[in-house]
């Protein structure tokens, strides 16, 4: 979309070019920030087969000689059922597991039950759970979110977060006590004040207690204008917490990527995804000039892809890199690293497996 | 970006693919920079396609497509902001304000002050404004292809970019 001459609109053409050029690149700095959940057409995919699923729950629709009234009297009443079939409560169930993003399950917005009078939504939200050496990853969870406002997103997403065996891929972990839930959560002016209970005690493990704040700071902060957290336990503050003393007084923010997050990344597919033969693998990381690995191992392990990324930026930054490929049906173990300039070892080997149907 | 085509012969399932593999991050982009809500931009686009899908027998041309998408996804994100508004309306005007400007914790340290006094300055315009502009400056549209896009013609167009453009001018000149 960029590198074009400008359009000759005559609107303001030459009249303010430093603003012009200032605004362009503000937007597409801007734009080039924007993360696309992984999955998106599969979930687009699945509306339009409940939308298929819905038309063909009326057969009077599909007979013929339905004349053109009665096929627009045949839709209102379909669109007045289902409009009446989401805004039914039912009552609200337990938890129940929730499916990764590329193998089904409730999808489309307004479709989840509800509890109550408001419209319940679901949402893509970013969750971060901790890897190898305590450094964090990130998985986009489908997750219905209450009124889909930016505090039900983030207690959404922490409450994912807290129970580290809603990860997709099952070598990521929260280190929060088992015992962790969340009271509420407000944001004001881009900081997020998350009140949590049975929370304050914690195996000692200094680097894994670090590591388990960072996750809270990034997970909440994950809204669009999220700058901090402030944490509350059972609505009180406190200057430290765990046995570590970890300082946890006013608003705390991210550490930087570079410290706090997993050199590689393998965003999509995520762990259990579902694709169709045109597979897109999008990568990040923070490494060395912005070179990683790319490895795509078939389930008897032969390798069907094996090229070197070039990501968009390299250290300290985090790159990102999009790398399309068509394979047969099938399950695939795709792999990311880096390797060291030392002894050519790998460096944060992150791996997803996936099917291909 | 596929290449203009007259009747492509695709299924409606294959458009999808197709035109999501073509044009799905950029039009999540474009309504990021419409809405500031990247959440809400992407449900935006999906909704966009899946109704572009329930339309594709009239369409079966990937321009048309691109524009039909283009133009849903303006109008969407006009009424989404329009429904932000009424929310805010009962919001704390502080609280509001204070969001209104503060970068992403997502962005890091990509953020610059005079990017972000200039994207805060197009938040700030009014709605039509704001469209207008993204769609010159980030989406290098036409100003037929923005006044399609934004369903009004082009002197409207016109006029909208140009107002904006000294809004953007008058605050970028207070901030030097």
């Amino acid at each position: 979309m960029t590198g074009h001459p400008a359009p000759d609109s005559g609107a303001s053409r030459g009249d303010t070019p430093d603003v012009g050029a200032q605004l362009r690149n503000a937007l597409e700095a801007r734009a080039s920030r924007v993360d696309i959940a992984p999955d998106a057409l599969g979930d687009i995919r699945r509306r339009i087969a409940a939308r298929r699923a819905r038309w063909w729950m009326f057969p009077a629709l599909r007979s013929r000689g339905v004349t053109m009234i009665s096929i627009s009297s045949a839709l209102a009443a379909g669109v007045a059922a289902v409009t009446i079939g989401f805004a039914s409560c039912t009552p609200a169930t337990g938890p129940t597991p929730i499916p990764p993003a590329g193998s089904g399950g409730p999808t489309a917005t307004n479709s989840s039950p509800c509890a109550c009078d408001a419209p319940q939504f679901t949402a893509n939200v970013p969750v971060y759970y901790i890897g190898a050496n305590d450094l964090l990853y990130r998985e986009f969870h489908r997750i219905p979110v209450g009124d889909g406002s930016t505090a039900a997103r983030v207690k959404a997403a922490i409450v994912q977060m807290l129970d580290g065996r809603t990860a997709y891929d099952h070598n990521y972990v929260s280190q929060w006590p088992a015992s962790a839930s969340v009271r509420n959560v407000s944001v004001s002016g881009g900081v997020a004040t998350v009140d949590l209970h049975g929370a304050t005690v914690n195996g000692f493990d200094p680097a894994g207690n670090r590591a388990a704040l960072q996750q809270l700071i990034w997970t909440a902060t994950a809204f669009t204008g999220g700058t901090g957290v402030r944490l509350l336990f059972d609505g009180q503050p406190r200057s430290t917490l765990w046995a570590s003393k970890l300082p946890v007084a006013g608003v705390l923010h991210r550490a930087p990527a570079v410290d706090a997050l997993a050199p590689v990344w393998v965003i999509d597919p995520q762990q259990n995804a579902v694709s169709g033969t045109s597979v897109t693998i999008n990568l990040a990381g923070i490494v060395f000039e912005g070179t990683i690995q790319l490895r795509v191992r078939s389930s008897a392990g032969k390798v069907v892809v094996s090229r070197t990324v070039q990501l968009t930026v390299g250290a300290p930054a985090q790159g990102t890199a999009t790398v399309h490929v068509t394979l047969q049906p099938g399950t695939y173990t795709v792999e990311a690293y880096a390797v060291s300039m030392r002894d050519s070892s790998k460096i944060g080997p992150d791996t997803h497996t996936f099917t291909v149907r | 970006m596929l290449a203009a085509a007259e009747a492509t012969g695709w299924t409606a399932d294959e458009a999808v693919t197709r035109l999501f593999a073509a044009h799905y991050r950029t039009l999540v982009r474009l309504a990021t920079l419409l809405l500031d809500d990247t959440g809400r931009a992407e449900e935006i686009v999906s909704d966009a396609y899946v109704a572009m899908h329930a339309r594709w027998r009239k369409l079966d041309d990937t321009d048309k497509a691109l524009a039909y998408l283009r133009a849903t996804v303006v109008n969407r994100s006009r009424s989404a902001l329009r429904h932000r508004r009424v929310v805010q309306r009962h919001a704390v005007k502080s609280s509001r304000d204070a969001q209104a400007v503060a970068p992403s914790a997502e962005a890091g340290a990509l953020a610059r002050v005079q990017q972000d006094v200039m994207l805060a300055a197009l938040g700030e315009l009014p709605t039509r404004q704001r469209e207008a502009l993204v769609l010159r400056y980030y989406a290098d549209l036409s100003e037929a292809e923005i006044a399609e896009a934004m369903g009004c013609s082009r002197g409207a167009v016109k006029s909208h970019a140009s107002r904006g453009m000294a809004a953007l001018r008058n605050r970028m000149e207070q901030f030097t």
